[in-house]
């Protein structure tokens, strides 16, 4: 279970990024948190794996004040698959998804038989395993992110937090990538929390959205309730399509920003004066 | 690869290497103005070692015990220091072109230097100059490593690529300093510039009896906190979501590498390249994995200068050699390091392809 109560964040003082946040995670769940660019959705992501100190407010995984929990115990609960990763030295995909050990293992410690089966069952089911002993820089884009995600599940964590994990990637691996983690959800009650920038795909794969919008949550539920017009003309300035996929009956949206009387394309932002 | 694999090879490099170097240093204690046969270099160790009292002819023990092996046991300690601390700041800044002296323990030395020297002239002329160079310039590199950290600090975090920013101001502001102070010569220039350009020449056993435990503390740490710079090499946040303890482990790491490296500027001033190159052939060799990096690039490091240094010392000699005319010529070991460094670096590059 993950708690947050009354979490309000800045990175200086003249403005709060996220604004008196509470949210109760239960595990299992698989929660996407969508809003415009800006709203605050990776600041929460960065605050939740620590990489951002809370000041203000409380959050408890698992009944537990998440700022008393020494690192490398957090991060074997929770591990976290960034956006992009940039690999600088010629490590090789087997080596990096290794270093998900790193928290269960001594300072002198080499990882042994058990680590390697678990990063093995990891590459396998992410299908990078293929491509253990080649170079991380080399892989393409949708196999570096395999490999991390790789990563992320040797880990062994509770909680999988993502910041839009698949915006890189085209749409082959946008599907396979999110499959993958719905099944873990699934299978292994792995409790995910992502954030999307496609709203969609968001729709698609949670039970749950988080709705966020100038550092607040402004709608909390599952995606059917919540992907309606009005939500919808929270977060974006334009008119909008609301639809239903024929076969598996999401909800999904388009823009609607032609003006169908005579072809012109509305202006989404005001057009400065001249 | 299996455990036990790992295991085979990083210990058979490192046995390798122990060979080497110890093979390197014998060798290079034979050669010089005079050589000395392998045998005796042998026996006067041995004899020194464990107080045989042999006495030997031409003073070769005086040669090989005092003159030679402190300098040869200074290029290793310098060697080592400069490699780990050089694979240490590549791996924590994640730049591949990062080396000891990247946030300013080269400038902040020669500045504490040129100081030094000036304030022994002027007050404590009872102190010989050899003895307040190295105080001096050590204070000047620790210092500046100090100033950097202490700068780019903001709200209890130090953000890496502020300190490679604050690391390059007060670079160019302790050069601009030292340049003057140069160009109007005060102090004593000619000893600052042989200071910058490094030397191995000169060293004593007092010498390596100073900093052979301060750089091999601060070498067996960085062996320690190798696991969290494989964290750090993939990025700072990516280590804090994999457990580490990323203020903590870097503010130790940099200051066991700022310790090591001011430790070796202090004695012999900067020699440059070699902690930018070892790293670099040693992860061609062994891979990226700190764990063997560090220790590899140390050992690997100490058999390069070595090399280097018995290079420089003998060049006259080579030039002798070459041009068929008897000249002094001097060489700084700097010099060397880059002039052989170089090249073959380049070639590890290319026939890596």
């Amino acid at each position: 279970m993950l708690k947050i109560k009354d979490l309000t964040f800045s990175y200086d003082k003249s403005q709060d990024v996220l604004k008196n946040v509470n949210i109760k995670i239960k595990k299992g769940e698989f929660v996407g948190i969508v809003g415009p660019n800006g709203c605050g959705k990776t600041t929460l992501v960065n605050i939740l794996s620590r990489v951002l100190e809370q000041k203000k407010g409380n959050i408890r995984l698992n009944g537990e004040d998440l700022n008393t929990i020494p690192q490398n115990e957090i991060a074997k609960l929770i591990a976290v698959v960034p956006q992009e990763s940039m690999f600088e030295f010629e490590f090789t995909a087997m080596e990096i998804v290794l270093m998900g050990r790193l928290p269960y293992l001594a300072r002198f410690q080499l990882e042994g038989k058990r680590d390697r089966k678990i990063a093995e069952r990891a590459m396998k089911k992410t299908q990078c395993w293929q491509f253990r002993d080649k170079y991380i820089k080399n892989l393409s884009g949708g196999e570096k992110q395999r490999v991390i995600v790789a990563r992320a599940l040797t880990q062994e964590p509770e909680y999988l937090l993502l910041d839009e994990p698949t915006s890189h990637l085209d749409m082959n691996f946008q599907y396979e990538i999110l499959d993958l983690i719905a099944e873990l959800n699934k299978t292994k009650g792995v409790t995910i929390i992502s954030v999307f920038h496609d709203i969609n795909l968001a729709s698609k794969y949670c039970t749950r959205l988080l709705l966020m919008k100038d550092g607040r949550i402004i709608a909390d539920g599952p995606p059917k309730t919540i992907i309606n017009r009005k939500n919808m003309s929270k977060i974006y300035e334009f008119n909008i399509i609301l639809k239903r996929h024929p076969k598996e009956g999401y909800k999904y949206i388009l823009p609607d920003i032609v003006n169908t009387t005579n072809n012109q394309i509305i202006p989404i932002l005001p057009t400065i004066s001249q | 690869m299996p455990q036990a694999k790992v295991v085979l090879k990083w210990s058979t490099t490192l046995f390798v290497l122990v060979i080497a170097i110890v093979l390197s240093a014998i060798v290079c204690l034979t050669i010089g103005s005079v050589t000395i046969p392998a045998e005796v270099v042998f026996q006067i160790l041995i004899n020194r070692l464990f107080d045989q009292g042999m006495t030997f002819e031409h003073g070769y023990d005086v040669i090989v015990w005092d003159l030679r092996l402190p300098g040869i046991l200074m290029a290793i300690l310098v060697g080592v220091a400069l490699s780990t601390a050089g694979a240490t700041m590549q791996g924590l800044f994640r730049n591949p072109l990062a080396d000891p002296f990247v946030i300013g323990v080269s400038s902040g030395g020669a500045f504490g230097a040129i100081i030094g020297l000036i304030v022994q002239q002027r007050m404590l002329s009872s102190i010989p100059k050899e003895h307040v160079l190295p105080i001096a310039s050590f204070i000047g590199a620790i210092g500046t490593i100090f100033l950097v950290y202490l700068l780019s600090k903001k709200g209890g975090k130090v953000s890496v690529t502020t300190m490679l920013l604050v690391g390059i101001a007060l670079s160019s502001f302790f050069s601009a300093v030292t340049m003057f102070l140069t160009y109007i010569q005060v102090g004593d220039p000619r000893s600052v510039l042989f200071w910058m350009m490094g030397a191995l020449d000169n060293i004593r056993w007092y010498n390596v009896q100073i900093s052979f435990p301060l750089i091999l503390v601060g070498v067996v740490i960085l062996i320690i906190y190798s696991r969290d710079l494989n964290a750090f090499s993939v990025g700072e946040n990516t280590a804090k979501q994999l457990g580490v303890n990323v203020e903590r482990s870097k503010m130790i790491l940099l200051s066991a590498a700022a310790l090591v490296t001011a430790v070796a500027v202090a004695f012999t001033g900067i020699i440059g390249f070699v902690g930018l190159i070892i790293p670099h052939v040693m992860r061609k060799i062994v891979g990226p994995d700190h764990r063997i990096l560090i220790p590899s690039s140390a050992l690997f490091g100490g058999i390069f200068l070595i090399w280097a240094n018995t290079l420089s010392l003998n060049f006259s000699d080579i030039y002798e050699a070459l041009s068929g005319e008897p000249r002094l010529v001097i060489l700084p070991v700097g010099v060397v390091t880059a002039l052989f460094g170089a090249p073959f670096f380049l070639y590890l590059l290319m026939v890596r392809k």
